[in-house]
């Protein structure tokens, strides 16, 4: 059923170093199966997939969730929250610490994620799913004002050092704020990814782990053009998944979708009904069924 | 962030200009290179040591990003206040990207920029390209994945993947009003029969001036007078 939470906390858990930064992994499964990473999306943590790493498990896998730097209980960002080409070594440096080549399961920013590095480093990635993840519209962007543009850049990045984090009195009220952005979120759900999101602030209440450096991000030219030339290096095969309902940060056309997944060698892209931006979340069973047959297990 | 404020003169004049120098990446000297400069300009100044190089440790996580050099400007200028008004900002290569965005964001006063016009014009599909192979080279060297036990940091070996994107770059410029001065040497990566054109996408006063000089190096007391020169030549009402 739609949104159901059937979450099974992960088998072990650790913590690693590599490429000048610690990550946070939670791992479900034999070790000795082939490992497949999943990768969250923004201001997200592994433990977003606590309902389908289980179950990927146990299609015969070395399951293992990671929390991305800056996000959950990993290091932190450093400068500016645009670290894009550091989070696909950091995940390039984590399936070599894996020891073999790995399936990429990426949401949203995560499934950004899991392309890039699939189009960098081919000999590491056997496949990528890809949930709501194909990246964001750039509609409007070519008419930027960039004056303006960089003056709230800067202006961000001076308030990261001046203002104390957002505090909440409880973990339930991030929940709750939670729900306000990501309207289609079950609740519980969002209290899940709250209450392994936050940490207690010294100072009284709750801070989200997520760095607010992520916030300030750089200006940089990424465009249609540069994404898609990444794609066009992708030579595993990709199993894209939508849902079928409007909602925040799923706002692609569905001749952007398909623009995109052509310039992909192997691609395949299923709508599922009934969910959002969340496709996981809300459809772990379809989700599951999609990938158990794109995977052929 | 924490920053080296590396060569740092107060103020030996209140009411003069403030400089602020930002310095090339894998630069062994960092901030320490421009103190000829900072010792005959009027005004206080500052060369501080970017993040990775001389005294100034990585950032958190030790990855750059070519912003990384205007954040860590904008906590120099904070803590030196030589912020308001807007300094003088001069950029080399690097440290040229950083103060083009300190004065896109209204943040300097006028430009120098040393071998700062930026490389060879690359298409979205060579970004693309460009960061792959940094990608590629990154993940072979054990000491850019090392937290690094020497400066500068060996990991700024490798540079920055190209964003020198033809469009983004002169929208960005034209959003600059302030005047600018760009001082090109025998090294600057930006070909030589594009230089007129990219400074005429700024939008303000600018001046070009081309040394024969092979590096900037060997060229500091040029660079000096230049700089020095076309300080005066604007407080006189010269045009620029």
């Amino acid at each position: 059923m739609a949104g159901d939470m059937n979450l099974a906390a992960p088998d072990r858990s650790t913590m690693v170093e590599l490429n000048r930064t610690t990550l946070r992994l939670w791992q479900w499964g034999d070790p000795n199966r082939p490992p497949v990473v999943l990768v969250h999306g923004g201001w997200d943590h592994g433990r977003m997939f606590d309902g389908i790493a289980p179950e990927i498990a146990a299609l015969g896998f070395h399951a293992v969730a990671v929390d991305l730097r800056g996000h959950g209980d990993s290091g932190r960002l450093g400068g500016s929250g645009a670290c894009w080409l550091a989070w696909n070594l950091d995940l390039a440096l984590l399936i070599g610490y894996l020891g073999r080549p790995a399936g990429l399961v990426g949401h949203s920013m995560g499934g950004g994620q899991a392309l890039s590095v699939a189009g960098a480093f081919p000999d590491l990635v056997t496949w990528v799913v890809c949930i709501d993840g194909l990246g964001p519209s750039f509609e409007g962007t070519g008419d930027a004002d960039h004056g303006e543009l960089v003056a709230q850049w800067l202006e961000g990045a001076e308030a990261l050092t001046t203002s104390p984090p957002r505090t909440y009195a409880t973990v339930e009220e991030m929940a709750a704020r939670r729900r306000r952005v990501n309207v289609r979120l079950p609740e519980q759900w969002a209290l899940h990814l709250a209450v392994h999101g936050s940490r207690p602030w010294p100072g009284g209440g709750f801070v989200w782990k997520s760095d607010p450096a992520m916030r300030i991000g750089g200006p940089g030219p990424f465009g249609e053009g540069v994404l898609r030339a990444q794609n066009r290096l992708i030579r595993c095969p990709v199993l894209a998944l939508t849902g079928s309902e409007p909602d925040q940060w799923s706002d692609l056309s569905q001749d952007t979708i398909a623009g995109r997944l052509a310039d992909m060698r192997r691609a395949h892209h299923q709508v599922v009904p009934g969910a959002g931006h969340y496709v996981h979340i809300e459809q772990p069973g379809a989700v599951l069924g999609h990938l158990a047959g794109f995977v052929g297990a | 962030m924490r920053i080296n404020r590396g060569a740092h003169r107060p103020s030996p004049n209140g009411s003069a200009l403030a400089l602020l120098v930002l310095h090339e990446a894998g630069s062994a000297g960092a901030g320490g290179d421009w103190q000829p400069l900072l010792d005959r300009w009027p005004g206080p100044s500052v060369a501080p040591d970017l993040p990775g190089h001389g005294g100034s440790p990585p950032p958190d996580g030790g990855k750059y990003i070519p912003a990384d050099a205007t954040l860590a400007a904008l906590e120099v200028l904070a803590e030196t206040g030589l912020g308001v008004p807007p300094p003088v900002v001069l950029g080399h290569g690097w440290g040229g990207y950083a103060a083009e965005l300190l004065a896109c964001g209204g943040r300097a006063q006028a430009l120098v920029l040393v071998d700062g016009l930026g490389g060879p014009w690359v298409t979205e599909e060579e970004i693309a390209l460009d960061q792959v192979r940094w990608l590629r080279e990154v993940l072979e060297d054990a000491d850019a994945a090392r937290w690094p036990g020497r400066m500068p940091d060996p990991l700024l070996t490798h540079g920055f993947p190209s964003a020198w994107e033809r469009d983004f770059t002169t929208a960005r410029r034209k959003a600059i009003a302030a005047p600018v001065l760009a001082v090109e040497t025998a090294r600057s990566a930006t070909p030589p029969d594009e230089r007129g054109d990219r400074l005429a996408a700024f939008a303000g006063p600018r001046q070009l001036v081309e040394l024969g000089s092979a590096a900037v190096g060997e060229a500091v007391e040029e660079i000096i007078a230049a700089t020095l020169g076309w300080l005066d030549g604007w407080r006189a009402g010269e045009p620029l």
